[in-house]
Order: C-alpha cells, then structure tokens, then sequence
C-alpha cells in the first residue's frame, strides 16, 4: 500500500523529472528500490569487510511512517532516534560522496548525495516514485532494466563513513569484530575437501584484508 | 455478410465472433509467498501482541519499556556490611501507526459486462473479490514492514559478497538462542539465499549429505515457500521484500520477541459507505464522478523492533 497523508484524497505521487533526465519508450523497472527515502547510519562497532578493506555496516532508518516509531510525515525522527539509542551516528543527507566517478552535488532533484530517485509508472499506469542508492543506476535497453553497480564507489564510500565515527586508526577490537564473521566462515570451509567450499573460500579470502587471514586458509587455498 | 462454406474459421463468415472471454482467474504472482509467511507462529505472535495492545486512546503512538529484570547475581557480603544498590535499566521502543492506502476503480457498464467472469479465487462477485484484495495487499504491506528491519539490525550473520552457507544460517540460530531466544524463529531468504543452500547442501561430505535434514531440504526445498524446519527452532521461508544493501540481501530472522506491530481499528463514520471493516483494515466504497467506483483498502498500522537480541540480518550476495 502506498503511503498516505491523513485526509490525503487519493494515492497522488509527486510529480518530479527524474535524477538523470532519463528518456524511455518503457517505464523503469525499479526492482528493490525503495518507496520511501531513508537515512543511513554507521556505527564504530558494526563493521565488516569488503576487498580487502575494513568499512563501515551501515544501517538504514527508513522515511516510512509507521516503521520503528517514525510519526506521520515526519521524515525519519522515530527510526533515527531508535538508531542513536543504539549507539549509531548520522550519515548527513549531504556527505560528500562519489558515485559512477562524479562528484555528488545537492540541487534540482538531487535532495541527498547518497540517495537517488526515480519516476516510472506502475501496473495501474500511476505515476510511482522510488529511491535506490546513488552506485546503482537503471541502463534501459528496449523494455529491459537493467541496474548497474559502482561496487568500488559504494566501497570507498563505506571506508569514508566509517571515518565519521573512527576519524584516527581503527582499534584491534573493531578489526575483531569486522573480521569474525569471514574468519569464521573461512575456519569452517578449509575443513571441507570440494569444488564450491575451494570456490567460497577464495571469495571469502578477497573480502578479508590479506594480512589478517587465519595461515590454514592461506595454505588451503594454494 | 460474406458467405462461405461451413468451417471452424471461415464458416459463415463475419457471424463469427473471434474470441469470447473466458473467465477472470487470479494471477500468479511472487507476492503469494507473503500469505504463507504470515501463517507463520512467530507473525500469528507478533499479531496476536499487537491486539493485546487494545486501541490507542488520547495518544498517537505506544511506548513499551523493556526493564532488566532478573539479570543479576547477588554478591559475597561481608556480615555488617552494605552492598551497593543496583539501579534498574530500561530501553523503550515506541510505535506510532501511520495510514496506508491502495485504491481501485470500477465503473458500473465495466462491473456490468465483466463481473460474472470472475472465477476461482475471485469470487463472482466485484465487492466480495475486493475485500479479499484487501486482505492479500494488507499483507504484503505488513510483511514488507517487517522485513524492512532487517537494515536496522545490531546482529547480523553471513558475509558481504559471498554466497550464503548452511554454516552460516546454523550460528545464527545458536548465537540467538545464546542471547536468549529458546522459542520459534521465522527465517526470510530470497531465492538467490535458498539456492545457495542448495548447492551448499549438494556439496556437502557423505554422510552429513545423505543425514535426514538434508534429504529433508532436498525433498521439500520446492514444494512451497515454507523451505523447512532447521536447527529445531528455525523456519525458513522464501520471500521476495527482502531489504539489499549495496549488492548485498539482507535476510532476516526474526524470534518472537523481535518485532512488534500496532494496528489502530478505525470505524468508518456513518457517511462513508463500508464495505467491510475487517479490523486490520476497513474497505470503503466511494462514488467518483462518471458512474465509477473507487474501492478504498485503508489499514493505520505501525512496525517496530521490539528486542534486538531475537533478531539477527542474514547478509549475503545478491
């Protein structure tokens, strides 16, 4: 169901030219995109591993009224406050970011340098709009969507926020915590002797920092 | 009028109509997982607390505290003298339900021409096939809220841009039974999570392969979008309102006292035309201009994370 203000008529959406001027003889698939904008929050003890880099795992506060104590049309102050209770810290709408190799600049339809929407029509012929991420973006080729991804971008992106909250060298205890899942993972799989288990390991190996890996992997993986 | 001899497709001519409409069935459609995943205990609970809660009156929003109670051991104490007072802690949560509405629109020679087509899960009747609507977009509004938390989690399992392990999902369930959960808990994976699994159990060694949970998994892996009972507490499901992160799904298993939701019941006033006022959500009938009408689905429902130990994020690539 969409999301309505109180005594709102109908379900209206708002109607906005889209982030990227996209010109299209079919409506944009928006798959996973979301309904409704949200904020992203980082904590110093929620981490993780990504190529070989330490970053940030971030959490979301979504604009949805309803979700995690957020009033009618207040934006995210329930679920943001119930995030900070919880120890985490704001991503602002307006950190400076670089997605697809550009630098991300508020203005026109850019309301968030970490957020994009997207207009497109839906089953009803109704005007929808969505928001994804600013490292995806809809590449349309006939009546096909396809999203493409900026991983490094989301990357770098991730390891900057992480500075919010760690601006100096991060503690051994975060490299624990950013490290236990993979390294666990990684202990499970180099007892087991099969094609995928050698496949998964090697993927688990890229995402943890090369130093840090448990020596019997390294060998197992040779 | 063309004239011909008498055949199945030039017969006697332009007599013949081309095509007459069979009937309207429902169609296939992803959402029909979320109906299977709101029969679950653990949702049935979650429901269950949320009318316990009784409406909301004077307040927008309900605030639950959370006191640790029962946590503590007492101390050795030396005979005359005191011991340090303990102070009690409390977390609160708060859920504050917003309106929500899908609307349809069925002019009256439409309703005329076509409602006795409706067959099966339809009901052959406009109004009655509207109030199941109702029902099935409830739900999947509701499961889409409640899986939404899954990017606000402090625990989480599994790694970014790997694939999903069976490994993984067993530590998550004893990671959340070490943090208290002994009760039920309600798995959500998509596909791409159940077909890791999959293959991770094909390539397991012989005799954890041919053990009876695995030939379990491989026997009713496809047969619904119930997966399984694994690890004693935990119910799989498939589900496609799953939350991504970056190129990453977010997962989620949620244990009884993971979430909450609060519906606020709202009678229709006399002047509106009811349709059915079902509790969860009311169904309204309004009359538009050119002999239309526009079937209005409405529920003011909230969603909320209740106790982060009972629910963890099930991360993997998407």
């Amino acid at each position: 169901m969409a999301i309505v203000r109180e005594g709102d008529p109908i379900i209206q959406d708002q109607f906005s030219l889209d982030q990227t001027q996209l010109i299209t003889s079919s409506p944009i698939d928006l798959g996973h995109a979301r309904e409704e904008p949200y904020t992203l929050f980082v904590s110093p003890s929620q981490l993780m591993c990504k190529f070989g880099r330490i970053v940030g795992r971030l959490s979301k506060a979504l604009h949805t009224p309803g979700q995690n104590g957020n009033g009618k049309a207040t934006g995210d102050t329930g679920a943001g406050a119930y995030l900070m209770t919880q120890g985490m810290t704001r991503v602002p709408h307006d950190f400076e970011c670089v997605a697809f190799g550009k630098a991300r600049v508020i203005g026109g339809n850019v309301q968030s340098t970490y957020l994009d929407s997207y207009v497109s029509t839906d089953i009803s012929g109704n005007r929808i709009r969505r928001w994804v991420d600013a490292w995806h973006r809809p590449v349309q080729l006939g009546h096909l969507t396809e999203w493409e991804f900026d991983e490094d971008g989301y990357c770098d992106f991730l390891e900057r926020c992480l500075k919010i909250v760690t601006p100096g060298k991060i503690s051994d205890l975060q490299i624990r915590i950013a490290t236990k899942s993979l390294i666990k993972q990684i202990e499970g799989l180099t007892d087991r002797d099969d094609a995928r288990s050698r496949r998964m390991l090697a993927v688990c190996l890229l995402h943890l920092p090369p130093d840090l890996a448990p020596k019997k992997a390294k060998k197992a993986k040779k | 009028m063309a004239a011909g001899s008498w055949r199945t497709d030039a017969g006697i001519g332009d007599a013949n109509v081309a095509l007459v409409n069979g009937p309207i069935q429902m169609a296939m459609n992803a959402t029909t997982k979320n109906q299977i995943a709101i029969a679950d205990p653990v949702i049935q609970g979650i429901l269950a607390r949320d009318t316990g809660y009784s409406q909301l009156i004077g307040a927008l929003g309900l605030q639950q505290s959370f006191a640790a109670i029962g946590q503590g051991k007492m101390t050795a104490t030396a005979e005359g003298s005191d011991v340090a007072a303990t102070n009690f802690t409390i977390g609160t949560t708060s859920l504050t339900p917003a309106r929500r509405e899908f609307a349809r629109n069925a002019s009256d020679m439409a309703r005329a021409l076509q409602e006795k087509l409706l067959s099966g899960q339809l009901a052959p009747d406009m109004y009655a096939m509207m109030v199941y609507e109702g029902y099935l977009v409830w739900g999947n509004t509701f499961i889409d809220l409640l899986v939404a938390h899954a990017s606000a989690t402090t625990y989480e399992a599994g790694t970014t841009g790997t694939g999903l392990l069976w490994s993984t999902i067993m530590h998550m369930v004893y990671d959340m039974v070490d943090r208290g959960n002994t009760g039920p808990i309600a798995g959500f994976i998509s596909v791409k999570g159940i077909k890791d699994l999959a293959d991770d159990t094909l390539s397991l060694g012989g005799a954890v392969q041919m053990s009876q949970q695995a030939q379990q998994f491989l026997d009713i892996g496809a047969s619904g979008a119930r997966i399984g009972t694994f690890f004693g507490n935990l119910h799989l499901y498939m589900n496609s309102e799953l939350d991504t992160d970056g190129a990453d799904t977010l997962g989620i298993a949620v244990g009884s006292e993971g979430l909450d939701s609060k519906h606020q019941i709202v009678n229709l006033p006399y002047e509106a035309i009811s349709l059915v006022e079902a509790g969860l959500y009311t169904v309204e009938l309004k009359r538009a201009a050119g002999g239309t009408t526009r079937t209005s689905v409405a529920t003011y429902n909230a969603t909320g994370i209740r106790q982060q130990r009972a629910l963890s994020a099930i991360r993997y690539a998407t």
